[in-house]
C-alpha cells in the first residue's frame, strides 16, 4: 500500500495513530427550515459522536391564536379557522367544533347529514395515513416512490372531496346543525369507485414498504415506548394503540353514529416505529370496512340540516369537552359558553403537540438518524401542534 | 378558600346535579376530606370543583386509587372569568375503567400560583408551560417553565380576557378598522405620527434577542409593557362604551342601506400611491457606476503559441480578480 502526502512524500508503510482523544459534546440545531421536520419545528439536539444525548424541541412558529380569535367570533365565524389547524384532517378538525357547538347548544343533526360527515372523515382519514406513508417513506429512505404512490391515491380522495365541497384541503363544508349543501348526486357510487381503487393503493404500499428489509432493519425497537409511558405523556391515537393500548375514541367513548358499525381496533406490541406504521396501515383498511358499511347504510334522501335554526346561536351558559378520533390522536374542543353569541372560552385539544412532548425520551441514546425516523413517526402536522 | 364557591354555584341552572352512582360519589368515598362540588357538564362529564391547595392530592390519589385509575390527563387548560378569577380546568380519562372526569378549581386573577402536576403527568409539562405564558399562572414545581409558544422572552398573557385581540393588532400597524369597523377612525395626524414612527422602528436592522445586552433587553421590556399597558388602556376605554350601552360604530347595519363609506385614510392614501408609482417606475440604480472595463489581452491560440495561451489566461484572471477585489470595495462604501 502506497500513500502520498500533499508534500509529494511517498509512504510506503502505513501509519497507525494511537491517540486518546477528549471529545466535546456537539450541539446540532435541526430546522425550523429542515425537510425532515415536516414543517416549522425545531430541535437542538446534543451528540456525544453519533449519539443524541438531549433533545429540546422548539415549537411555536406558526402559532396564529386561533384561540382567541375564535372567542372573538360568534360560533359559526370560527369554523373556518378548523380546517387551518389539522390540514391533513381537515374534515375531522371541522366535525369535533360543529359537535361541540351543537352539544352545547341542543342541536339534532338529521340522521343523513351525519352518515355523509363520518363518511367524509373516514375518507380523510385514509387521506392522512396516504401522506403520513409518503412522508415516512421519504423520512427512512424511499425517497421517490412511496411518495408518488402514495399521492397518487390521496389526489383520487382529494378529487372526491373536490366533488363534493368544491375545495381539496380547506373545505369549510362542515355547517353547525348539518352541511353546507348536498352532495353531488353520484356521490355515492364516486365513493364506492374511489375505495376501490384506494384498496389497491393499500395493498401497493404494503407490498413496497412492510416486507422491505431496510425498513423494517431501519424501523424495528427505534423510538420505542411502553404502554405507561405513552399514556404519561398524553400520547393518543395510532401512537397509543402502537404500544399495544386498544384506546379508540370512536370505541371507548362513542361519538355519533359509530356503534352502528363493525370494525377491529388494530393494536402493536412494542410501541416502536415500525408498529406504528403497521397500525396506520391496517387503520386505512379498517377503515375502508366502516366506509363500505356507512354507504351501504346511508339514507338515499333525506333533510341534511335541522328544520329550524336560530339565526344566531346563543346556547346556555355550560361547558363541553368534546373529544374525536383523529387521524392523530384524540382531538378536543373544550368550549365554555356565557351565554352571549359568542363562546367564551375555546381550547382546542391538539393530539401531535402532546405526541410531540414526547418526543425527547424516545431519541434519547439513539442515532441521530434514527431521531429523525422517530420524529416522523409522530406525524406531526404544526399547524395543529401550534394552533 | 372563599373565592371558590362565589361565582359559578348560584349561576349555574339547577338540576345539574350529577346522577346517583357517577364517579363523583367515588371521588367522595376515596377523598372524604376533600371538599367537591359537582355537576354536570353539557357533555355529561362530571365536573368537580375542588379547593386550590388540594390538587396535585386529588390528582395524585386519583391516578394510584384501584377504583379510579385516572392514569390519562387527557387535556389541561385554564378560563378567565376576570372579576371572579381564573378557572383551572383538568380532563382525566381512565382508560382501564372508562370513565372520565372533570376537574376544577378557582384561582385568584392576579398573583395565580397553582402546584404543578408535572411530576404526577409528564403530558402536563408542556400543558403548564402553555398555560403559564398563555394566562400568567405560575406553577410551583414545574421542571422547565419556558415560553412555549410565544416568543422566549415576551412577557405578556394573550388569553386573558385583559388582553385585548384589536388594539394590539392596531399597535402593531394592522389597519383593523378596515376589517372590524368596530373602531372609529383615528386622526389623519396621530395616524402619520404612528406610520412614521413604525417606519423609522422598522427601518434599523432588528438586533436578535440573544445579541443584546443587558441594558437594551431592558428596554426591550418597557417597551412591550408600554405598547401593552397603552393597548390596555384602549380596551377598557373601549369596554366601557360598551358596557354603557353605546351602539358600536360598525355593527350589524339594516338591510339596504348604503354600504358605509370606506376610512378616510383609504382614499388619501390611494392617490400618493398612484404620484409616487410612475416616478419609481423606472428602476433608480443609485449605485456608484461602475469603471471602464480594461483592455484584455488576446488569447492566442493553443497550437501556435501555447506558451503565450496560458500567460494570456493568467493575466485575464488575474484582472477579473482585481476587477471584482474593486467593485466590491466600492459597494461597500470604502
Amino acid at each position: 500500500m502506497v500513500q502520498q502526502t500533499f508534500e509529494g512524500e511517498v509512504l510506503t508503510e502505513p501509519v497507525v495513530v494511537e491517540r486518546e482523544f477528549e471529545t466535546v459534546d456537539m450541539n446540532i440545531n435541526i430546522g425550523p427550515q429542515h425537510p425532515a421536520t415536516h414543517g416549522v419545528f425545531r430541535m437542538v439536539l446534543t451528540v456525544d459522536g453519533e449519539i443524541v444525548k438531549d433533545a429540546v424541541p422548539y415549537i411555536g412558529y406558526m402559532h396564529r391564536g386561533g384561540e382567541k380569535l375564535s372567542e372573538n367570533l360568534d360560533y359559526r365565524g370560527a369554523l373556518g379557522y378548523q380546517d387551518r389547524t389539522d390540514y391533513l384532517a381537515a374534515f375531522n378538525s371541522e366535525w369535533v367544533y360543529v359537535n361541540a357547538v351543537e352539544r352545547l347548544a341542543g342541536i339534532e343533526v338529521p340522521e343523513r347529514a351525519e352518515y355523509v360527515r363520518l363518511i367524509l372523515a373516514e375518507f380523510n382519514r385514509i387521506l392522512s395515513h396516504f401522506m403520513f406513508m409518503g412522508a415516512f417513506g421519504t423520512d427512512v429512505g424511499y425517497f421517490g416512490t412511496a411518495f408518488t404512490w402514495t399521492f397518487k391515491e390521496r389526489e383520487r380522495i382529494q378529487d372526491l372531496f373536490e366533488a363534493v365541497c368544491g375545495d381539496r384541503i380547506m373545505y369549510n363544508y362542515f355547517r353547525v346543525g348539518g352541511l353546507a349543501w348536498e352532495p353531488h348526486e353520484t356521490f355515492v357510487e364516486d365513493s364506492h369507485w374511489v375505495l376501490d381503487q384506494v384498496e389497491v393503493g393499500i395493498t401497493d404500499v404494503d407490498e413496497l414498504m412492510t416486507n422491505n428489509e431496510v425498513f423494517v432493519a431501519r424501523c424495528r425497537d427505534i423510538g420505542a415506548m411502553t404502554a405507561d409511558e405513552a399514556i404519561a405523556f398524553g400520547v393518543t391515537g395510532p401512537m397509543l394503540r402502537a404500544s399495544g393500548v386498544p384506546f379508540d375514541l370512536r370505541v371507548d367513548e362513542p361519538y355519533s353514529i359509530y356503534d352502528r358499525f363493525h370494525w377491529e381496533i388494530p393494536v402493536g406490541e412494542r410501541g416502536d416505529v415500525y408498529d406504528r406504521y403497521l397500525v396506520r396501515l391496517e387503520e386505512m383498511r379498517q377503515s375502508v370496512t366502516i366506509l363500505r358499511q356507512a354507504l351501504d347504510q346511508m339514507p338515499t334522501s333525506g333533510p341534511i340540516e335541522p328544520e329550524r335554526m336560530p339565526a344566531r346561536l346563543r346556547p346556555e351558559p355550560g361547558e363541553i369537552y368534546m373529544r374525536q378520533e383523529n387521524p392523530r390522536g384524540e382531538y378536543g374542543i373544550y368550549m365554555v359558553s356565557d351565554g352571549t353569541d359568542k363562546p367564551w372560552r375555546v381550547k382546542m385539544r391538539s393530539p401531535c403537540f402532546h405526541n410531540l412532548s414526547s418526543l425527547r425520551p424516545q431519541v434519547l441514546n439513539t442515532y441521530l438518524a434514527d431521531a429523525v425516523v422517530a420524529l416522523g413517526s409522530i406525524d406531526i402536522v404544526l399547524c395543529e401542534v401550534d394552533r | 378558600m372563599t373565592s371558590r364557591r362565589t361565582p359559578v354555584a348560584s349561576e349555574e341552572p339547577p338540576g345539574n346535579e350529577p346522577p346517583p352512582g357517577s364517579i363523583a360519589e367515588t371521588y367522595r368515598e376515596v377523598m372524604p376530606l376533600v371538599d367537591f362540588d359537582a355537576a354536570m357538564t353539557k357533555g355529561d362529564d362530571v365536573a368537580l370543583t375542588i379547593p386550590l391547595e388540594s390538587i396535585h392530592e386529588v390528582l395524585e390519589r386519583g391516578r394510584d386509587d384501584a377504583r379510579l385509575q385516572m392514569n390519562l390527563l387527557r387535556n389541561q387548560t385554564a378560563v378567565d372569568w376576570e372579576d371572579r378569577g381564573l378557572e383551572i380546568v383538568y380532563h382525566l380519562y381512565s382508560i382501564p375503567l372508562r370513565q372520565a372526569v372533570t376537574i376544577k378549581s378557582w384561582l385568584p386573577a392576579e398573583g395565580a400560583v397553582v402546584e404543578s402536576v408535572a411530576d404526577l403527568y409528564p403530558m402536563a409539562d408542556w400543558a403548564e408551560r402553555e398555560c403559564r405564558e398563555m394566562f400568567g399562572i405560575e406553577f410551583i414545581g414545574h421542571p422547565d417553565p419556558r415560553n412555549l409558544l410565544l416568543d422566549e422572552d415576551i412577557d405578556i398573557h394573550p388569553l386573558r380576557k385583559s388582553h385585548p385581540l384589536a388594539p394590539i393588532e392596531m399597535e402593531q400597524g394592522v389597519d383593523v378598522e378596515f376589517f372590524t369597523k368596530q373602531y372609529p377612525p383615528p386622526e389623519p395626524a396621530e395616524e402619520e405620527d404612528a406610520a412614521d414612527e413604525t417606519a423609522a422602528a422598522a427601518a434599523p436592522e432588528r438586533k436578535r434577542v440573544e445579541d443584546m445586552t443587558e441594558e437594551e433587553r431592558e428596554q426591550r421590556r418597557a417597551e412591550q409593557a408600554e405598547r401593552v399597558a397603552r393597548a390596555r388602556e384602549l380596551a377598557a376605554v373601549r369596554r366601557a362604551e360598551r358596557l354603557a350601552g353605546a351602539p358600536p360604530a360598525g355593527g350589524p347595519r339594516p338591510e339596504g342601506a348604503a354600504p358605509p363609506p370606506p376610512p378616510a385614510a383609504a382614499p388619501a392614501a390611494a392617490p400618493a400611491a398612484a404620484e409616487v408609482a410612475p416616478s419609481s417606475a423606472p428602476v433608480q440604480d443609485d449605485r456608484p457606476p461602475a469603471p471602464p472595463p480594461p483592455e484584455l489581452p488576446t488569447i492566442p491560440d493553443a497550437e501556435e503559441d501555447p506558451e503565450g495561451r496560458a500567460a494570456a489566461q493568467a493575466e485575464r484572471v488575474r484582472i477579473g480578480r482585481e476587477l471584482a477585489a474593486a467593485r466590491r470595495a466600492q459597494l461597500r462604501g470604502d
